[in-house]
């Protein structure tokens, strides 16, 4: 489309500005939302949304978590569909369940449709992971679950507020069925007011530029992103390539769950179909549509991060799901660990996909989740508490052409927040007692990935247990020649006789006052042949004990004197020349 | 009353006829007054949770005027399982809401672990299905979406819920209707069924009664007279439960009362005031006065029968004569629901 250059430049301050929208809504979310998975782990994002003849668009996000918001999308389409008709002024939409376009069932999602001429045009939302859904399983992650009802209360598309007026059952339904509901009170509050606030922002945006120019800027702001994906798409080499990722297991008896990814390249379009994937069934790794197609959306906008995201970057990409599979279930199977695991391995196996394509934008794009749910009674507080701690997942990523992992979730996660270790300490009844990077963990290559970190936590108080791991066996993998990442190791109750190493799940184990929870989060793989890192860069990571002396040697050729720790340069460039 | 109960049976008729034949779940109808107090029931046993329901229905869901329908499932608001569900219409005279209709059935499903909410793997409540907690079904006499969506989409059986809620709220107005003309009455059928009720405590004389609670423990009740009313407490009491079985003060009186109206042959139009003249004296959080969390679905057909047994005991009486089984389809080997059951349910759905 052609547009004057004060267009041009209008549609620009009308792109920039509703990404700031979203970032102010995922402030007042951080600011005034009571759990810390919000306040603190920021496991919330938001966007905005726009209506026209062809359908939804997300115009403009916060940087969060990408996952959770592409597949927004498909909730405010289901809202419009269910609510046909019925959408009206101070409306505000709620949805959390996973077969209405959610993801999973703590993922809670909330729209609220700003008018312009009578009509819905824009919506602001806003997707959050909160703390609790009800359901078998404290927390939301049931490890025993083999259908959805397993995995807590499900929400079709409802109104909470009903042209500017609280329904009042509605929200004590939703929040009745939490083991939490003051504190999920205060986050759904939270969540609305983000919301609110965004719309009385777009109708500020509206009132000064006019409705006009604001819908041809938008319309401007989804084009330009398609051509610029549609450009980069072009430079790369026609053809067909492949990728694939493999989960542990599926939590229900079934090993090695494998996610196929076929990518085809032509002329400045991409096609990716996930034929081949396993079929669905088994235990909560399931993956309904949106969350699939979100988490693909996410490897793909990992490869071009400086194009605006929005749906016009997905316009050149057609993907193609198989019906029944772990990518694309069906009800009622249930999905409540898929966000990650199979979410991440469904980014994995399209990231390997483009090995071949963009070699140099390829990495880590994915975590393999080890994580756990706590909950009893806190004595501090006489109340019942229920905690996990993103602290103990793979927060070590992996390398990418250039850099080294980082000590943090890989690229599409990375909006998520480590809590201070102090916070938890302070909130539950937990002391730390270790908390670091473990020595010769990082996955090799000429960018590493970051280490793998030792975790150990203390329980003060009579606690019960839910934990649930993957990457035990399949590790991240490397990419271009690099290394996979070390495996996920997890024990509960370490060093008492009740000891249990997780190799998948437990559920409801109990844990007395003083039991330890250990963890090693493994880290993301490896970019390139790690004999070809630089060996001052080997040598550094020797230094911050990263790296073993041995481990210099083995992994990367390169010799360094153990007593001075100085490189050997003659005998590392022999041992390189092998 | 006879107009009363007429009612009522043609609200049962009415309410079984909408849905498939082989749907044998009960169906019971109230009737109470502007004040809440049940004036006639036809279980009049379970008077006393019908009137937990009603004060839970009354303040959570708001306003309630003509042609609104009220629910809940929850356990912590007069349900006596998480798959029994009652429902509450106001009776409306002049503008005025001059009483209550209501209704209790039996749901198929309502999630959770199992099918039928019997879970020997329950943790707490919300592992035994969805809460319905008070929620307008109907608003001024049209389905509300919200509430229908969330009953199908959190059931194994949603067809089969979906007709039932659906039932029981038109089967509600039309009792709210039928009741209307009589709405005056209520108030006077609430006064003599507590007059009744007193007279027939007059013959209870002070006594200790046990019984046992399979995997809890045993239980001893004592009843003392205090003039007209009853006080009843218990010398041993075990734990809240981790497993299933703890009963609210509610399900505990329904219980306590059936015993009574089992053992002393109180007709039912003195029964359906007997809870009001009792008095529970049992420490908050125990197996028969369960805080909000417990799992609760085998309290009803367990821990519910053993405080009838041990009612009876103390009356003099001993057996299960008069017991209200409320869980016929109950599977106590296996503490689920029973395969019979389970298959039966399983086809009605799909033939829906």
């Amino acid at each position: 489309m052609e547009l004057s250059r004060s267009e041009l430049i209008t549609a620009e301050i009308v792109r920039n500005y509703l990404e700031s929208v979203c970032e102010e809504m995922s402030k007042i979310v951080e600011n005034t939302a009571i759990s810390q998975i919000f306040s603190e782990a920021h496991d919330y994002s938001t966007g905005i949304f726009y209506l026209d003849e062809q359908g939804v668009s997300l115009v403009a996000r916060a940087q969060a978590v990408p996952v959770h918001i592409f597949a927004a999308l498909t909730s405010v389409e289901t809202v419009l569909r269910i609510y046909a008709g019925d959408v009206n002024e101070g409306d505000l939409f709620f949805v959390s369940d996973p077969y209405y376009g959610g993801s999973h069932i703590p993922d809670w999602t909330v729209i609220r449709p700003v008018f312009f001429d009578g009509k819905p045009r824009f919506f602001t939302s806003l997707r959050g992971h909160v703390n609790d859904v009800g359901g078998c399983a404290p927390g939301g992650y049931n490890t025993l679950a083999r259908e959805i009802w397993h995995e807590g209360f499900r929400c079709p598309p409802v109104k909470l507020e009903e042209r500017g007026e609280r329904v009042a059952d509605v929200w004590n339904l939703i929040l009745s069925n939490t083991r939490q509901p003051d504190e999920i009170s205060g986050d759904l509050h939270a969540m609305a007011g983000a919301c609110t606030i965004g719309a009385r922002r777009v109708e500020e945006l509206v009132a000064k530029y006019g409705l006009a120019a604001t819908t041809r800027s938008v319309a401007w702001v989804l084009s330009y992103s398609e051509q610029r994906l549609r450009s980069e798409i072009s430079k790369w080499p026609d053809g067909v390539y492949k990728g694939s990722a493999m989960l542990d297991h599926d939590f229900a008896g079934k090993r090695d769950i494998g996610v196929e990814a076929k990518v085809t390249v032509k002329g400045d379009s991409l096609e990716i179909d996930l034929e081949g994937s396993a079929p669905q069934g088994g235990g909560f790794v399931n993956s309904v549509a949106a969350n699939t197609i979100s988490n693909i959306y996410s490897s793909i906008v990992s490869l071009c991060p400086d194009i605006p995201v929005n749906s016009g970057y997905f316009r050149p990409v057609k993907i193609r799901l198989p019906e029944a599979s772990v990518v694309n279930c069906s009800p009622p199977m249930p999905v409540g660990h898929s966000t990650v695991c199979i979410g991440s391995d469904i980014m994995e196996a399209v990231m390997k996909a483009f090995e071949r394509v963009v070699p140099e934008r390829v990495g880590a794009a994915d975590i393999d989740l080890c994580n756990f749910r706590v909950y009893g009674t806190n004595s501090k507080t006489g109340d019942f508490f229920l905690a996990g701690d993103l602290n103990v997942t793979a927060m070590s990523a992996g390398g990418t052409y250039g850099v080294d992992g980082w000590g943090g979730w890989a690229a599409p996660f990375c909006a998520l927040k480590l809590p201070p270790l102090e916070m938890y300490e302070w909130q539950f009844p937990f002391r730390y007692i270790q908390m670091e990077y473990a020595t010769d963990t990082a996955a090799p290559g000429r960018w590493r990935g970051a280490p793998a970190t030792h975790y150990r936590r203390r329980m003060l108080d009579a606690t019960h247990c839910i934990a649930y791991t993957q990457g035990y066996r399949h590790t991240m993998q490397g990419y271009c020649g690099g290394k996979p990442g070390a495996g996920n190791v997890f024990v509960v109750n370490e060093g008492l006789p009740e000891e249990q190493r997780i190799e998948e799940a437990c559920y409801n184990v109990p844990m007395p006052p003083g039991a330890v929870l250990y963890a090693q989060s493994g880290g993301g793989g490896g970019w390139g042949d790690p004999f070809e890192r630089d060996p001052e860069a080997v040598r550094a990571d020797v230094l911050d004990e990263y790296v073993s002396v041995g481990g210099a040697r083995r992994d990367y050729g390169v010799v360094i004197d153990p007593r001075t720790l100085e490189i050997d340069h003659a005998a590392t460039r022999k041992l390189r020349a092998r | 009353m006879t107009d009363v109960l007429k009612a009522f049976a043609a609200a049962q008729e009415s309410y079984r006829a909408a849905l498939p034949a082989k749907w044998d779940a009960r169906i019971a109808a109230a009737a109470a007054c502007e004040d809440g107090r049940i004036a006639a029931a036809t279980e009049a046993v379970s008077a006393g949770s019908f009137a937990a329901c009603l004060r839970a229905l009354q303040s959570a869901a708001g306003e309630c005027g003509a042609g609104d329908v009220v629910i809940t499932n929850d356990v912590y608001h007069g349900s006596n399982h998480p798959t029994e569900v009652t429902a509450a219409t106001p009776i409306v005279q002049g503008g005025r809401v001059r009483g209550w209709a209501m209704l209790r059935t039996e749901f198929a499903d309502i999630g959770g672990w199992e099918l039928g909410a019997y879970s020997p793997r329950a943790l707490d409540i919300w592992s035994e299905g969805a809460r319905i907690v008070p929620a307008k079904v109907f608003r001024n006499g049209a389905p509300r979406r919200e509430v229908l969506d969330m009953l199908q989409l959190n059931s194994r059986t949603p067809r089969l819920n979906l007709a039932c809620v659906t039932s029981l709220a038109r089967t509600a107005l039309s009792l709210a209707g039928s009741l209307a003309p009589l709405a005056s009455t209520l108030g006077a059928l609430a006064d003599q069924s507590e007059q009744r009720a007193a007279s027939a405590l007059a013959r209870v004389e002070r006594g200790e009664g046990k019984a046992e609670v399979p995997q809890a423990g045993p239980l001893r009740l004592r009843i003392t007279p205090h003039g007209a009313r009853l006080s009843i407490s218990f010398p041993e009491l075990p734990a809240a439960s981790a497993a299933p079985l703890n009963a609210t003060r509610a399900m505990t009186l329904d219980s306590i009362v059936a015993g009574i109206t089992a053992t002393l042959r109180v007709d039912p139009a003195a029964a359906v005031a007997l809870h009001r003249l009792i008095d529970l004296e049992v420490a908050e959080d125990r197996l028969l006065s369960a805080a909000r969390r417990r799992p609760a679905g085998w309290a009803r057909a367990i821990t519910g029968r053993a405080v009838f047994q041990a009612t009876c005991d103390a009356l003099g009486a001993s057996g299960d004569a008069g017991w209200p089984a409320r869980d016929p389809h109950f599977d106590p080997v296996s503490g689920r629901l029973s395969e019979a059951r389970r298959s039966t349910i399983e086809t009605l759905e799909r033939g829906m």
